[in-house]
This record gives structure tokens, C-alpha cells and sequence, in this order.
């Protein structure tokens, strides 16, 4: 299981959804590519083992199109707990956490 | 703990001076100290009894009196909590309003070129970035269930991934694409004032 610091590895403000949108840095697309493409298909979806920590301690802001295109986006290979029992989150707040559960229960959108 | 082994440590000194130690005198075998006090005068028996009674009343004053200031120190704190709770969530209501304000602009098309679009966009995003930061800083506070909690993110996530909102060109905005959308955004906006409404006290 690989852990990740996101805040320090990636970057502390989580914004962007793609790089159309605002100044398109450290967008959600960029950090799927680079840290979750590993869940791409669906063999690594048939066991309930952890994929991927992700730690949010130093993350200071998370924007809803950002939580959208990172966990949202793996709703069509499995339920929302499925996802987060895949990508497990630690030390966020209950308000992050609720971006993301929120976004998890809304589907991936592009709009 | 310490405030009650304090009372008792009082308590047991008031009944040594004042109860015990007229008692242990009467019955004393000593003939020298049954001779100094005469059993059979009224007045010495009285007075014991009186100051007996002083002493209790004195001591159940005390006690009521302690009970009365900690009752009173709990009221008090509560009360500060109550206002510190209804400040806060002003300010998350008043934040609401400012962003709504601005909201209403882009809908409205109260933008005069890109430049003002892409400003107001950014005032979108740390508007709503405050309302986050005052209900992480105050979780415990506000003490919000997780449904009221999405209620509020729901209009910054219908806001924030909605193209025409918040990524659309300037030239390619109208308020008639716009129609369908604010009714979606008013009804979300309202369900948010509503749960910060609710909570005030």
C-alpha cells in the first residue's frame, strides 16, 4: 500500500479540476495520472485490499471539482464506500471529508 | 473532588468547635469539670443548644452558598457559549449573503468585461473558502450533523462545477443560460441559510 502526503508530494491547495480551469496547475486529472492510475481497470477493483493512502494534513484547501475528478471519477468501477475503502483517507477534517463523500454521492460531472 | 474534601475539612472543625466539644464537657467523668458547669441550669443547656443550631444553620448557609456560586458559574458559562455559537454563525450567514451578492452579479451579467469575470470568479472561491475555514475551526462549536454539513457545501459544489458559473468566456455568457440554473442554485442557497438559521439560538 503506497501512502502519500499529498500536501507535500503534490501540492497544499487542491483546486483545479483540469488545466482549462482557473491557472490549471495541480489539477485533479494531473494527480490521478500521477498517483491513482494504478486503480485504471478493473482487476484492481476485485479485491477489498487498500490501494492508496492518502494523507491530508497539509492540505489546507480541497474545492469541490478537484474531489470530483480524483474520487468521483472511479464511481463507474464501484460504489462510494468501494472507493474509499480503496483510497483510504487519514487525517482530514469532517468538512474535507464531506467534499468528498458529497462528490462521491453526486457522481462524476464534468459540469 | 478537592472542593468537596475542602467542605468536609470545614465541616468537621465547625462541629469540633461548636456541637462536640460542649458535649464532651457535660459528659465528662472529671468531678472538677462537672462541678464548673451546673447540669441543672437551663441557661447553660439553652445556649449549647443555640449555638449548636447557629453552627448548622451556618454551616447549610455555607453550603447553599457554594452550590449557588458553581450553579451560577455553569449558567454563566453556558450563556458564553451560546453567544459565542450565535456569533460564529453569523458570520458563516453573513459570508453566505456576501457570496450569494456575488453570485447574483455573474447571473445578472453585472460584469462589464473577461478581466471583471475572472475577479469576481476568485471572489467566488475565497468567499466560500471563509465559510469552510469557519465551520472547520468550529466543529465542535456549531456541532453540525453530517447532512447539514453538505447542505452548506452543496451550493459551492453545484457553484464551483457548474462551466457557465465559473469557466465559460465572457463573450459566451447570457442570462438566458442562465435561467435554468439559478433556480437550481436559489434552492440550495436557501436550504443552506436554513440550516445556519435553525442552529441560532
Amino acid at each position: 500500500m503506497e501512502k502519500i502526503d499529498i500536501g507535500k508530494e503534490f501540492y497544499s491547495r487542491l483546486t483545479n479540476r483540469d488545466d482549462k480551469q482557473r491557472d490549471g496547475k495541480y489539477n485533479g486529472i494531473e494527480f490521478r495520472n500521477k498517483f491513482l492510475s494504478g486503480l485504471y481497470n478493473d482487476k484492481a477493483w476485485k479485491d477489498d485490499s487498500v490501494f492508496i493512502e492518502l494523507d491530508f494534513s497539509n492540505v489546507s484547501k480541497m474545492g469541490p471539482s478537484w474531489a470530483n475528478e480524483v474520487f468521483a471519477y472511479f464511481t463507474k468501477y464501484g460504489t462510494p464506500s468501494k472507493v474509499l475503502q480503496k483510497i483510504k483517507i487519514v487525517n482530514i477534517s469532517r468538512v474535507k471529508r464531506s467534499i468528498i463523500e458529497q462528490e462521491l454521492e453526486a457522481g462524476y460531472s464534468k459540469t | 473532588m478537592a472542593h468537596l474534601k475542602f467542605l468536609k475539612t470545614i465541616l468537621f472543625y465547625f462541629l469540633l468547635i461548636f456541637i462536640f466539644s460542649p458535649q464532651i464537657l457535660i459528659f465528662a467523668d472529671e468531678p472538677e469539670i462537672k462541678n464548673k458547669l451546673n447540669l441543672n441550669d437551663w441557661n447553660a443547656i439553652i445556649s449549647i443548644i443555640a449555638s449548636s443550631i447557629v453552627a448548622l444553620v451556618g454551616i447549610l448557609g455555607l453550603i447553599l452558598g457554594y452550590y449557588y456560586y458553581k450553579s451560577r458559574l455553569e449558567y454563566d458559562q453556558c450563556n458564553v457559549e451560546k453567544e459565542k455559537k450565535r456569533c460564529r454563525l453569523q458570520i458563516i450567514f453573513e459570508q453566505l449573503e456576501a457570496y450569494n451578492a456575488i453570485i447574483e452579479r455573474v447571473f445578472i451579467l453585472d460584469i462589464q468585461n473577461e478581466n471583471e469575470l475572472t475577479k469576481l470568479r476568485d471572489k467566488i472561491e475565497r468567499s466560500f473558502e471563509l465559510i469552510e475555514i469557519c465551520l472547520e475551526l468550529n466543529d465542535k462549536l456549531f456541532n453540525f450533523t453530517n447532512e447539514e454539513i453538505k447542505t452548506i457545501l452543496a451550493v459551492n459544489s453545484f457553484v464551483d462545477k457548474n462551466a457557465l458559473i465559473m469557466r465559460e468566456n465572457f463573450d459566451s455568457l447570457s442570462r438566458q443560460a442562465f435561467q435554468s440554473i439559478r433556480l437550481n442554485y436559489i434552492d440550495k442557497i436557501q436550504k443552506a441559510r436554513g440550516v445556519c438559521l435553525n442552529k441560532m439560538e
